[in-house]
């Protein structure tokens, strides 16, 4: 290919690859898509739970500030604003929700609701016994809260209705909203309305209740808390983008430093941008087009991923000659490079089966970015430097350069480290991976404890135990509920469990609203029945007319299903326990206090059923994260295998295979040691940074350990090597400062991993060209 | 658990008779003669002197007239009154059940049924209005007790009768009058009379100490 060419068929590509990013990206914000894909029904099921399960879009609010009743009026009036506005799909406060309309939704339906209903409800005995027994109540306080129904509803069917869902000790109430406890904290609860787990949406919602207090109470400075997922993960997305934002800056400012030190010439680092410039454009455009647009957090980290890419240019600075062309200088390191660049993108294809999405798109960004950046380097830019470029020949960075060339070379210590480490991280086993899913959030602890304590004043901790029901159909799974719920109320009675909440217990199966209507006599029987049950009673003769009159027609009622309880409050009640997800119906059944979780699985498994299972949340999302870790862990070393064969066929000899993969084995352990000694714990993350580790490790290696040229290339080589893994460490260094802990992981690893890599590999490397015959420095 | 506020508005009636029953307990330990402010005797001066708050017992009986029942429902027990705003109604016959009322919550322990319920008694407007109202009476705030009710006075001093009429709809809806009767310093009787017809008269009767 003609120069010509070269530059016509980039330049198209490059024109391609940014307008796509311009006008066909789509970010994608929401955060299920970077979620794990799962192999199994309990863990599709709780990954669908961390996505959209009930609590994943509830934020609890808390208003403190400002004296009592400021605080309740501000309650009420945010309640009322929240309740109004599309954003939220609930908003509770503690105030009376269940309104005439609902009261009077639920005793209409009364006889398909009541769990009391039976067979002798309507005896002439068990009437009698009710109506003396309504007598007596009738003359006390709590008796005459009964009495507005009393001749609709002698049997009490509605007051059993609400006994059956009353659950839930009355949270502690001041001025008719809830308050905290403790404190004097104003408190509510929101539910955001989105399809999924949208950030953006969140965001929308967190500021709209802002400006909102602010609105109702505007000067009165009320301090507003919001805890909860959706307030954590906006606020980790702003806390991440600012230090993304800072870091860069800085980061930019050293790295254009230490390029302008070592070369004193802009044009060269205007050209060490192309490659990761174009790297950039290609991986965006290639992502979006292969998943349908591009996570944000790909993006994010992928950019930082693409920041070594700048070495591949400064490899090719480094090794001009004056008397030659660019196009041979890089023609003669292109062979290390591109084993370099095969070995390091085989390192991340190992990601593609780990079954995290969003690692499967990182590793994409990452492997299309740097063969594109090597390509371009190896192809695009030699055509653009001319033979003017002035190499600065008194780059600071020379005499340490001249260190590593020369130091003391030697095996044993490498190894030693190498033993050194690895009986380190075996005694300390135990304590070397992150267990707790909890720990990883961004979230600094101080909400973590907030939330924890405002959902205890809430009585809303989380469910410890969860029974889920999946059927093809609503009313499949709420008969099956009722039956569990049936077992269920047994162990409530042998107090082997506290409490449980149920979609059956505010919406029944069909099957069971159509046996209690045919529970109710003929009205004549009911007549009779009535007629001598009262007969030595006090009431009026015609004191049951409306009864009488209102359960005959009551035999034709509709039935209740999920469609036609929309906009009652049975469907707010079950919205969360009975809800269909990919054409799967979900019934839930959430146990709270205590519970022995043996002995509920096996109560489970006495259903012998398909499509029950009992999750105990906590540890059922621990533990599936630490699976995928164990298999990104098992991916890691089979990439490596595949990396050490690779160098093999690469370098034809185990020797020098040997030269490069010991030291960078031996630089990725003792980093490892060194973290672990000062008590950070892996996780996910800190596997994704050793990739990076591995990817320019590898490239220090090979460099130093090539065997083409003389002492004063071998200087270039170890000056180039220095520039990468300075501006490598100004990058790294820097996110390693950064608040969110994901960043700090994987700054941290990368920094501490490329400084000792470098090291190692060239204290290991044995290479001829690297010293002069006499032992003596190569001078320049 | 939002059901019970529907109901806790028919709860208000008891709660007054508690209040002023309490109010009444309070004039027991305090029964001395206010003679000498005979001649500028009004509402105002009435108000005054219920409002001054302190602590004691009392019996109580109560009427309950309803529409559909051919006789009234009795019950009997004591109350129990704490400044300022404790209030214990112990009902021992038909059925024992114990009502405490503390700040803003209603507590209502039945310990045939064996158990307990808790209300705030700022759920419903209606509600608060009425206890507003109560407990304005019992402040002497005549002026904010004006705000919701019509207030009038018939009778001396020896023997008088208040009428309390509500002024707002949501308190009309539920009660029609609440009349206190009264002799010297001492309430003897309330009766309130319901929007739908029925009628709940307590006769109280202090125990002197």
């Amino acid at each position: 290919m003609t120069p010509r060419l070269i530059i016509l068929t980039w330049g198209t590509l490059l024109t391609l690859a940014i307008g796509s990013c311009l006008f066909n990206t789509h970010v994608e914000t929401e955060f299920s898509q970077f979620l794990p894909r799962s192999s199994t029904d309990q863990e599709q099921f709780l990954v669908d739970q961390l996505r959209q399960g009930p609590g994943s879009q509830i934020i609890i609010i808390s208003l403190k500030g400002q004296d009592v009743i400021t605080l309740a009026t501000t309650s009420s009036k945010l309640g009322k604003k929240l309740r109004q506005s599309p954003l939220f799909s609930q908003a509770l406060n503690g105030e009376n929700l269940m309104d005439e309309r609902n009261i009077d939704f639920i005793f209409k339906n009364r006889y398909l609701l009541s769990p009391s209903l039976n067979s002798a409800t309507f005896s002439t005995n068990k009437l009698k016994k009710i109506l003396s027994d309504k007598l007596i109540s009738l003359s006390t306080s709590s008796g005459s809260l009964e009495k507005k129904y009393f001749q609709r509803d002698p049997t009490g069917e509605l007051l059993s209705i609400f006994k059956s869902w009353d659950n839930k000790p009355t949270i502690l109430k001041k001025h008719g909203v809830w308050f905290s406890g403790k404190h004097n904290k104003a408190l509510l609860i929101a539910e955001i309305a989105t399809n999924g787990f949208d950030l953006n949406d969140f965001e929308l919602a967190i500021n709209y209740i802002r400006q909102a207090v602010e609105e109702i109470n505007s000067g009165s400075n009320i301090i507003v808390d919001i805890v909860g997922p959706p307030a954590y993960a906006v606020a980790s997305r702003a806390s991440i983008k600012r230090d993304i934002r800072t870091l860069t800056v800085i980061a930019t400012i050293l790295v254009i430093g230490i390029l302008l030190a070592a070369y004193r010439s802009i044009s060269l680092i205007l050209l060490s941008l192309i490659p990761m410039g174009s790297a950039i454009a290609a991986s965006i455009a290639m992502v979006s087009f292969i998943f349908n647009g591009i996570h944000g957090i790909t993006l994010a980290f992928g950019i930082v991923v693409l920041g070594v890419a700048i070495d591949y240019p400064i490899h090719l600075f480094n090794h001009l000659q004056p008397n030659e062309s660019a196009k041979i200088s890089m023609e003669k390191i292109w062979p290390t490079m591109r084993l370099g660049v095969v070995t390091t993108v085989l390192g991340y294809f190992s990601m593609f089966f780990s079954g995290f999405d969003g690692l499967v798109q990182l590793a994409s960004f990452s492997v299309i970015g740097l063969s594109s950046a090597a390509l371009v380097t190896r192809y695009v830019l030699p055509i653009f430097i001319s033979k003017k470029i002035n190499l600065n020949k008194f780059s600071p960075f020379i005499p340490i350069a001249k260190i590593i060339q020369n130091q003391v070379r030697g095996n044993t210590i490498i190894i030693f480290f190498l033993f050194a480490s690895i009986v380190f991280l075996i005694l300390n086993r135990n304590s070397i991976w992150e267990d707790d899913v909890a720990q990883l959030s961004p979230v600094p602890k101080v909400q973590i404890e907030l939330d924890k304590e405002a959902r205890a004043e809430l009585n809303m901790a989380d469910a410890g135990y969860v029974i889920a029901i999946k059927g093809m159909s609503e009313q499949n799974v709420l008969e099956i509920t009722e039956t569990i719920s049936e077992r269920l109320v047994q162990l409530k009675i042998n107090s082997e469990i506290d409490g449980f909440d149920s979609a059956t217990k505010y919406l029944p199966s069909i099957k069971t609203q159509k046996f209690r209507l045919n529970q109710i006599p003929k009205s004549e029987d009911i007549q009779t029945n009535l007629l001598s049950a009262t007969k030595e009673l006090p009431f009026k003769a015609d004191t049951f007319k409306p009864f009488v009159d209102e359960i005959s027609s009551a035999i034709n009622s509709q039935f209740l299903n999920h469609k036609n309880i929309t906009d009652t409050i049975l469907h707010t009640r079950t919205k969360n326990l009975l809800f269909k997800q990919n054409n799967t119906w979900y019934s839930m059944i959430t146990l709270n206090g205590s519970f022995d979780r043996k002995k509920l699985d096996y109560e489970i498994a006495e259903f012998n059923q398909q499509g029950i299972f009992g999750l105990e949340l906590k540890k059922a999302s621990n533990d599936m994260v630490n699976r995928y870790r164990n298999r990104a862990l098992l991916l890691f070393v089979f990439g490596l295998m595949v990396i050490i064969f690779t160098l093999r066929i690469g370098l034809r000899s185990w020797s020098k295979t040997n030269r490069v993969v010991i030291p960078l084995t031996s630089a990725i352990l003792t980093t490892a040691a060194i973290l672990v000694f000062f008590g950070v714990k892996f996780s996910l993350f800190h596997l994704a940074a050793s990739l990076l580790v591995i990817g320019l490790g590898l490239d220090y290696a090979l460099f130093l350990n090539r065997e083409e040229g003389d002492a004063s290339d071998g200087l270039k080589t170890c000056h180039a090597l220095l520039v990468c893994n300075l501006s490598t460490l100004s990058v790294f260094g820097a996110l390693s400062f950064s608040t969110t802990p994901v960043l700090t992981a994987i700054g941290s690893t990368v920094a501490l991993g490329s400084v000792i890599s470098l090291i190692f590999s060239s204290i290991f490397a044995k290479n001829m060209f690297l010293i002069t015959s006499s032992g003596n420095p190569v001078k320049e | 658990m939002n059901y019970s506020f529907k109901y806790l508005k028919l709860i208000i009636f008891p709660l007054i008779l508690l209040i002023i029953g309490g109010n009444t307990l309070a004039r027991a330990n305090n029964t001395t003669s206010t003679e000498e402010e005979n001649k500028t005797w009004s509402i105002t001066k009435l108000m005054e002197s219920l409002s001054i708050v302190g602590k004691g017992t009392a019996k109580f009986q109560e009427e309950r007239h309803i529409s559909f029942l051919n006789e009234p429902l009795i019950s009997k027990g004591n109350i129990r009154f704490h400044s300022p705003d404790y209030l214990f109604k112990h009902t021992e016959t038909p059925k024992d059940e114990r009502l405490v009322v503390f700040e803003d919550k209603v507590t209502i322990t039945n310990l045939s049924e064996g158990h307990q319920r808790s209300y705030s008694l700022n759920d419903i407007p209606q509600l608060r209005g009425l206890l507003d109202g109560i407990r304005y009476t019992l402040a002497g705030n005549i002026d904010e007790l004006k705000k919701s009710y019509e207030l009038t006075l018939n009778g001396s001093e020896v023997d008088w009768q208040i009428n309390l009429s509500p002024k707002l709809r949501a308190v009309q809806r539920l009660i029609k009058i609440i009349a206190i009767f009264g002799k010297g310093n001492q309430i003897f009787k309330v009766e309130i009379s319901e929007s739908n017809g029925d009628r709940t008269v307590m006769h109280i009767q202090p125990i002197l100490k």
